[in-house]
């Protein structure tokens, strides 16, 4: 208290009020305007620095590009790569620095995507070098040891198992495979895999230019940089990128006839599922293609929860998903228990999938009301601005949007660009994108006759 | 904030050094108030009740674009009679299906059009009902929020077709071992109390609940009283205060009692259950009576033994042999006395055995009673504390997580998290063992064991 006196009588005298209160504005507000920097490593690896004084965690994300794999050997040498990437490389064990990152509350994931490999990790300021230390080792030199790549088949195949014990998990798994073209899971595929093989490849794959990192929250950024670039400076595999602006990556080719595919459940849970094609986050229809996907399944007055839930008291998981980073197509899904209905009066699976489309139809050819777009445009708009509330979601988003083109001015005008969205535009994305649909059925299994 | 100081007044006469002075101290204080918050923490919850009984919590978070608003109702399942089992659940469901003032779809149309969307969630002891928006459709949220408290209709088309989403979310959940395992824990160690069912009810109570029912739960029970308002986020409090008062100070206070507490049973000896399982799974539960939030002490205590059991990296049920059993511990304090629970599956590598479901059951039990024997370490304690503090700095990362946690406390009248890290520093491993000593008795335990049954395979065609 007596230091707060002081600076009040301090303040009051009025020779240095003036100065003094405008630096303490000034000092507030700062964590406030905390913006992106986006910096290049001293070999040229791309970070973005986002630093957040309020928050208590730092999340880190870091982004390998690879192409989406055409044979099923180039996806399994891509599942190893990734998922042996920290086994084995660091003078310190993988688990002794997972578990410190762990032993703080924190967290060290990896996710293989067909167009990524995406790390993550949340830790605190504390561990901010044992996490760049982490992170810089394995990039830098994985090893890939028979070891590292028994432990991450083992991994694989386990969650191979309890993916195929879950048909909703499996079902989405499908049409994810489905919509980026990749090949069919094959478990003798990844047996006859060397650690050569997997090494070679992290060798092509792992180079400067397709490395992208994003780091947000409590943390200074000169000293974030450097703890970076002492732990990553010494990959020299590639050149850095020459320009900034990269061709963007486009939606896959879907062959004219898309199959349904349909995963029989041992219980009484139905889904019907839509996948459909989305424009790339560098395209100037991603705007609007936000704007349709809040108009058509998020929140209680979407199309589709008025349509199932609304009008006919169908279907408790119901709405839209949309995961680009992760590889997903957009997903219109209702989900419902097939013993709560009254047999002959529900509707089967397929009918569902005709009703989504039906509703997506009624989009592309019918006037959409004002106060219907300003509503999806609200959402998708509030949707934003709550990827950015978690450190790590925004360390994500960031990553992103700079693996996919620059995130800097990506993500400050998205907001702006979503406020401008017409209806003719989402009419025109609708017709565009959502009119080829991999069909996706959870049916349970009809009991079998003893 | 800058132009209200420094920019002379509307009439462009500049203040005099009084109003200067006093302005400079203002702003002075407010400043040191962002510089503690951002060097120490935040400033303390402004806390407040209104005269008719109804609570508000106001949380400032100026770094934040947005703020959560979370309002929490005293209506939660351990609130419902006999003869209302789901009414909770079924009234969370169907408060926003029309008011005296607004048609169904129009609460969640005009929150929608600001960017929000309603989200709403049964317990125990709560109903709560919440969003996330921009700090400007503050005035608009609240003011929904009293008109769905105060006046839903209920109409009966809309609860004839709510109760068929209602019974497609209970098919979902029920078709989950785990949370059929753990209802049937509860039914078994708590029977006659007030969480002996699941706070979402069943298909049978939901199919069975007419309108009339839920209209009396609702009027019984939706009270001034009853609720407290959590806002967390970039709000003045002043404002938002004001705001609050405005909106809700005329809702009439109704008389309404306190649940009696209800004691869970003492037991002279250990229950055990076992039934078939669904399908060819696995798992057993075992549960153990643990205290209400309002003991506060005991509260914390219960939340540390739970993290030194297990659950995460650091706990005693990281063993091999347990390794991919899912081997979970948890407990969630509650108004009432309730359970500190572990539950655990067989792996769904191999063909599970009954023999197995004993040995899983064993090596849980043998964890347990290594706290007698083995009773915890400072080092251990210090651990586990460390991670529990994380993990509510993790859950206040967002608005709407800080508002749960402080909303939460406010209905079960246990700790406010400010309160509740000054409870987990002052713990020491006396305490912890008095905690084993006290809750932890292998006698007492009650098990439900659920044995696989053989079946085919589950088929998949792509």
């Amino acid at each position: 208290m007596r230091i707060v006196h002081a600076l009040l009588r301090f303040a009051n005298q009025q020779t240095y009020a003036t100065p003094l209160i405008v630096l303490c504005l000034l000092l507030t507000l700062a964590p406030c305007s905390a913006e992106t920097e986006s910096k290049a490593l001293s070999n040229g690896i791309r970070i973005l620095l986002t630093p957040t004084p309020s928050a208590d965690f730092i999340g880190v994300a870091v982004f390998v590009k690879w192409h989406r794999p055409n044979d099923s050997k180039t996806a399994c040498l891509q599942e190893l790569a990734g998922r042996a990437l920290f086994f084995g490389s660091l003078n310190r064990s993988f688990d002794s620095v997972s578990l410190s990152v762990k032993r703080v509350g924190g967290s060290l994931d990896i996710q293989v995507t067909p167009q990524f490999l995406v790390i993550t990790c949340l830790t605190v300021p504390e561990q901010i070098s044992e996490t760049a230390y982490l992170i810089g080792e394995a990039l830098r030199n994985a090893e890939y040891s028979e070891d590292a790549l028994t432990r991450a088949r083992t991994q694989i195949t386990r969650e191979a198992k309890e993916r195929k014990a879950n048909p909703y998990e499996s079902l989405r798994y499908e049409l994810t495979r489905l919509a980026n073209q990749t090949p069919e899971w094959n478990p003798q595929e990844i047996e006859r895999i060397t650690p050569q093989q997997v090494k070679n490849y992290f060798l092509k794959q792992f180079t400067i230019e397709n490395i992208v990192l994003s780091v947000t929250g409590h943390f200074e950024p000169t000293k974030a940089y450097r703890t970076f670039d002492n732990n990553l400076f010494e990959i020299r595999r590639g050149s850095p990128p020459t320009k900034r602006e990269e061709p963007p990556m486009e939606p896959t080719k879907l062959p004219q006839t898309l199959p349904t595919v349909t995963v029989l459940s041992r219980n009484s849970i139905a889904y019907a599922l839509l996948s459909m094609p989305a424009p790339s986050v560098t395209s100037t229809e991603y705007p609007d293609f936000l704007t349709l996907q809040a108009l058509l399944g998020l929140g209680y007055q979407s199309r589709l929860l008025r349509h199932f839930r609304e009008e006919q008291g169908l279907g408790y998981e119901t709405g839209v998903t949309f995961f680009p980073h992760y590889g997903e197509h957009l997903i219109a899904q209702v989900q419902w228990d097939t013993n709560s209905h009254t047999k002959g009066k529900q509707p089967t699976p397929e009918q569902v999938c005709t009703q989504i489309q039906e509703e997506i139809n009624r989009i592309i050819t019918q006037p959409i009301p004002d106060s219907e777009l300003n509503r999806a445009k609200q959402i998708a708009l509030g949707r934003l601005a709550l990827a950015h509330e978690r450190v790590l979601d925004k360390a994500v988003l960031l990553g992103w949007y700079e693996v996919m083109s620059i995130a800097n001015p990506l993500d400050k005008e998205l907001p702006d660009r979503i406020l401008h969205v017409t209806k003719e535009g989402v009419a025109s994305v609708a017709k565009t994108y959502l009119g080829k649909a991999t069909l996706g059925i959870v049916q349970p299994k009809p009991p079998s006759p003893q | 904030m800058r132009n209200r100081v420094w920019i002379p007044d509307e009439a462009g006469v500049r203040k005099t050094k009084t109003e200067y002075e006093a302005m400079v101290q203002r702003t002075l204080t407010t400043f040191l108030i962002l510089l503690g918050l951002t060097v120490f923490g935040l400033p303390p919850i402004n806390a407040e009740t209104l005269p008719n009984g109804f609570k508000y919590r106001i949380q400032r978070r100026p770094e934040s674009q947005l703020v959560a608003v979370d309002v929490w109702v005293r209506a939660g399942a351990s609130s419902e009679r006999r003869d209302e089992k789901g009414c909770a659940h079924f009234l969370e469901h169907t408060l926003f299906k029309g008011t005296t003032h607004r048609k169904s779809g129009e609460t969640d149309f005009a929150i929608e059009q600001l960017g929000g969307i309603w989200q709403a969630a049964t317990g125990p002891d709560y109903v709560h009902l919440y969003t996330t928006i921009v700090p400007a459709a503050l005035d608009t949220a609240l003011e929904i929020l009293d008109d769905v408290l105060r006046n839903a209709l209920l109409p009966t088309e809309e609860v004839e077709k709510e109760r068929r989403v209602i019974l497609d979310e209970l098919g979902k959940y029920e078709s989950e071992l785990s949370n059929r395992l753990l209802a049937h824990l509860y039914r078994e160690a708590l029977p006659n109390h007030p969480y002996q069912d699941p706070p979402g009810g069943t298909t049978d109570t939901i199919q069975s609940l007419r309108r009339a029912q839920l209209a009396a739960f609702y009027k019984r029970n939706y009270t001034p009283e009853r609720c407290t308002i959590v806002l967390v986020g970039n709000v003045i409090e002043a404002n938002a205060a004001n705001t609050i008062e405005k909106v809700f100070k005329s809702w009439k206070a109704e008389s309404t009692q306190d649940e009696p507490v209800v004691p869970v049973p003492e037991r002279v000896s250990a229950l055990f259950v076992e039934a078939e399982a669904p399908l060819s799974d696995g798992a057993i539960a075992i549960g153990w009576s643990a205290p209400p939030a309002k003991n506060a002490k005991m509260a914390v205590c219960g939340r540390v033994v739970a993290e030194i059991i297990g659950s995460s990296v650091a706990g005693r049920l990281a063993l091999p042999e347990l390794a991919g059993t899912n081997a979970n511990t948890q407990y969630t304090p509650r108004y009432q006395p309730s359970l500190l629970h572990i539950s655990a599956r067989l792996p769904a590598t191999a063909p599970p055995s009954p023999e197995q479901v004993t040995q899983l059951e064993m090596a849980i039990l043998r964890v347990v009673t290594s706290l007698t024997k083995q009773p915890v370490t400072t080092p251990e304690l210090q651990l586990a504390k460390r991670q529990i503090a994380i993990r509510l700095r993790l859950d206040s990362e967002t608005c709407l997580g800080l508002a749960r946690l402080i909303g939460y406390a406010a209905t079960v009248e246990g700790d406010n998290p400010e309160q509740f890290k000054k409870n987990l520093a002052l713990l020491n491993t006396k305490d912890i063992n008095e905690y084993v000593q006290q809750y932890l008795r292998p006698h007492q335990r009650v098990v439900v064991r659920y044995l696989p049954k053989t079946v085919p395979n589950v088929e998949s065609k792509p």
